[in-house]
C-alpha cells in the first residue's frame, strides 16, 4: 500500500468501537483525510450474499490517513 | 363539512394566549388535551431565515421572541395543521422548555397512492383523495386540500415495500419529476403520469409523491439557548420536524418524528438539524421514522473569503442560498480559515468587527489574517460543545443516519439504527450544502446498526471524508482491493 507524501488530515480522533452490525450488505467503512482513527471490537452478522473474507473488500480509504488502526472485520 | 373559519379562529386565539402570558408575565401555559386544528389566515406575517430550509414569510402559531423561563405544556394536546404554517419559533429566547404536544398535518405535503398498472414511461396509480386531494393541470401534479392551500411543485416519486412498510431496497428515486412530468386524471382517485423513469414499480407498489417545499420546519429555533423539546411528537412538517440554529444548550427528549396513521412518510426532511449550535446538544430516547432526510445533521457553516479589503478585513460570501441572512458568525467568536480546495487548516483568529453589506456578503474584521487569502474559506470555531446522542431509534427513512460535523465532543452510543443510506457521515462540504467542517473527538459505541444502507442513499455503513469542490486535482480516494 502506498500512501500520498504530502497528506492532508481533515478529522482526527475517531473511536468506532463495540458496535453490533448486522445484515449489512455493503461496504462498511469509507474513509480518507483523517488523523487517529481506531475502529475496532466491532461485531458482524452479515448477509450471506456479500459476506467478505478480508478487510480489503469491506473497507476503503484513501491517501490522506495517518494513524489508523483498523481491526480484521471478518475472521 | 370542515369549518375553516373556526380553525382561522382557533389558531388566533391559540396565539394570543401565549402572548397575554408572556406580556402577562406568566412562566407557562397549559393547552387542554385533544385536538386543535389549526389554520393561519389570522395570524402576523413575520420574515424567518431558517437555516437548510426555506426562509421567507411565515404564520407562527406559538412565537417565543425575546422570552426567557417558560414552559408550554401541550398537556396532550394534537395540534393539526393546514396549509403554509410554522407551529413553533423560539428566538433570542432562554430557558424554554416545550412538552406533550403532537404535531400533524391533516393535508400533509405528500401524497401517498398504490401502483396499479405500468406501461413505458406511464404509471397508473390509485390514491384515496378524501386524504389526499390531487388533481391535475396541464399536465402538472397538483397537491391541495381544499381550504386554500395547494402546489404544483413536484420534487420526487418514491416507492415503498408494502410488507417492509419502508423504501424498496435499491429502488432509484425520481427527482427529475420536478422538471417534467405529465399527469391526468382518469376518474375519481385514479390518476396516470408520464415521466422518464429509471425504473417502473411493479403492480401494487405503493408510492409517495413529495410535494411543495421545505416552507415550514415543526420546531425552529435561532439564536437561543437552553431549550428542551421532551415527549413531543411531531407526524409532519412542511420541512424539518426540528431545526436550531446558533443556539446553545438543546435537549431532544422523548421527541419522537413518526408517521401517523396508515402512512408511510413524516417529516417532509430531516427529524433534527443543528447548524452552529454549541454548548451541550442532547439527543435521548428519542425515535424518528419515516422522515424524507437525515435523523440529524449536525455541524457549522462555510463562509467564501472573496475579497482582502485591508491587512484585518476580508469580505465573505454565503454561498448556499439556505444559509443566506443567518449571522453564524459574530463578534468574539474564534475563526478559523481553511483552504478551500482542501480544507486544510490555515490560520486561527478572533472576528473583531462584522459589517453586513446585505444577506449574504459580510465584510469581517479579524485579529490577524494570512497574507495569501485565495481559495479560503472560513467558519466559527466552537470547541465547548459537547454532542451526545444516546439511546434512540432510528427507524427507516429516506435518507441518512447522523451527520455529524462539529469540533468538541461527540459521542454516539447505545443507539438502534435502520437507515436508508449511511448510517454515520462525519464529512466537511464546500462543495454542495457548504457545511463545516471538521470533527476532532468522535467516540461511536454500543450501537446496533441492522441492515443499512437499504437505499440508493449510500452505499457505506460509516462514510468518513471531506465533500471537496471538483477543482480538487490531486486524487483523493483510492479504493483498496486487497
Amino acid at each position: 500500500m502506498e500512501y500520498s507524501v504530502d497528506k492532508i488530515f481533515v478529522h482526527k480522533n475517531l473511536n468506532i468501537h463495540n458496535n453490533k452490525i448486522t445484515r449489512h450488505n455493503t461496504s462498511v467503512l469509507n474513509v480518507n483525510h483523517v488523523d487517529g482513527l481506531v475502529f475496532q471490537d466491532n461485531e458482524f452478522t452479515w448477509s450471506e450474499k456479500y459476506a467478505r473474507k478480508n478487510t480489503g473488500e469491506a473497507i476503503s480509504f484513501g491517501n490522506h490517513m495517518r494513524n489508523f488502526n483498523i481491526q480484521e472485520l471478518v475472521k | 363539512m370542515l369549518n375553516i373559519s373556526h380553525f382561522d379562529q382557533q389558531a388566533f386565539e391559540l396565539n394570543s394566549k401565549l402572548k397575554s402570558a408572556i406580556n402577562e408575565g406568566s412562566k407557562e401555559i397549559i393547552l387542554s388535551p385533544g385536538e386543535f386544528h389549526l389554520r393561519g389566515n389570522l395570524l402576523e406575517d413575520k420574515y424567518c431565515f431558517v437555516s437548510n430550509n426555506d426562509s421567507g414569510w411565515k404564520r407562527i402559531l406559538f412565537d417565543f421572541t425575546g422570552v426567557d423561563n417558560f414552559v408550554l405544556d401541550g398537556n396532550g394536546a394534537h395540534l393539526i395543521f393546514y396549509g403554509e404554517i410554522m407551529p413553533i419559533r423560539i428566538s433570542n429566547s432562554s430557558n424554554i422548555t416545550i412538552k406533550n404536544l403532537t404535531i400533524d398535518w391533516h393535508r400533509p405535503f405528500f401524497s401517498q397512492g398504490i401502483v396499479t398498472k405500468t406501461e413505458s414511461n406511464t404509471i397508473f396509480f390509485n390514491v384515496d383523495t378524501e386524504k389526499y386531494p390531487l388533481n391535475a393541470d396541464t399536465g402538472r401534479l397538483i397537491a391541495y386540500d381544499g381550504l386554500g392551500w395547494q402546489t404544483n411543485d413536484l420534487w420526487n416519486m418514491l416507492c415503498y415495500d408494502s410488507n417492509r412498510q419502508e423504501i424498496i431496497p435499491d429502488m432509484p428515486e425520481n427527482w427529475h419529476l420536478s422538471n417534467y412530468h405529465k399527469a391526468e386524471v382518469l376518474s375519481h382517485g385514479e390518476f396516470k403520469i408520464e415521466a422518464s423513469f429509471a425504473q417502473l414499480p411493479t403492480v401494487n407498489t405503493p408510492i409517495v409523491f413529495m410535494h411543495g417545499n421545505r416552507v415550514a420546519p415543526g420546531i425552529f429555533i435561532d439564536a437561543s439557548k437552553n431549550i428542551r423539546i421532551e415527549a413531543t411528537t411531531v407526524h409532519h412538517a412542511p420541512g424539518m420536524a426540528m431545526i436550531a440554529e446558533v443556539s446553545e444548550n438543546i435537549t431532544l427528549h422523548k421527541y419522537n418524528v413518526l408517521p401517523s396513521g396508515d402512512r408511510l412518510f413524516s417529516s417532509w426532511v430531516d427529524a433534527s438539524h443543528f447548524v452552529d449550535c454549541n454548548g451541550h446538544i442532547l439527543i435521548e430516547n428519542c425515535r424518528f421514522e419515516g422522515q424524507f432526510d437525515d435523523a440529524s445533521n449536525i455541524h457549522g457553516v462555510f463562509w467564501d473569503v472573496i475579497e482582502k479589503i485591508s491587512n484585518q478585513k476580508i469580505r465573505v460570501q454565503i454561498i448556499h442560498p439556505q444559509q443566506v441572512g443567518i449571522l453564524n458568525i459574530v463578534v468574539g467568536d474564534q475563526i478559523a480559515l481553511h483552504e478551500k480546495y482542501t480544507h486544510q487548516f490555515v490560520h486561527m483568529t478572533n472576528a473583531l468587527e462584522i459589517e453586513p453589506l446585505n444577506n449574504n456578503i459580510y465584510d469581517i474584521t479579524l485579529e490577524t489574517i494570512p497574507e495569501n487569502i485565495e481559495n479560503l474559506v472560513i467558519r466559527r470555531y466552537r470547541q465547548d460543545s459537547l454532542v451526545e446522542i444516546k439511546n434512540n431509534h432510528f427507524g427507516a427513512n429516506r435518507g441518512r443516519g447522523l451527520l455529524l460535523s462539529v469540533p468538541g465532543k461527540i459521542i454516539v452510543k447505545d443507539n438502534y439504527f435502520h437507515v436508508d443510506g449511511a448510517a454515520i457521515e462525519i464529512t466537511s462540504d464546500t462543495k454542495y450544502w457548504w457545511e463545516s467542517g471538521p470533527v476532532e473527538d468522535v467516540e461511536i459505541f454500543n450501537n446496533h446498526f441492522d441492515d443499512c444502507g437499504f437505499g440508493v442513499n449510500g452505499k457505506v455503513l460509516f462514510h468518513i471524508g471531506p465533500d471537496l469542490p471538483e477543482k480538487e486535482t490531486s486524487p483523493i480516494f483510492n479504493s483498496i482491493s486487497d
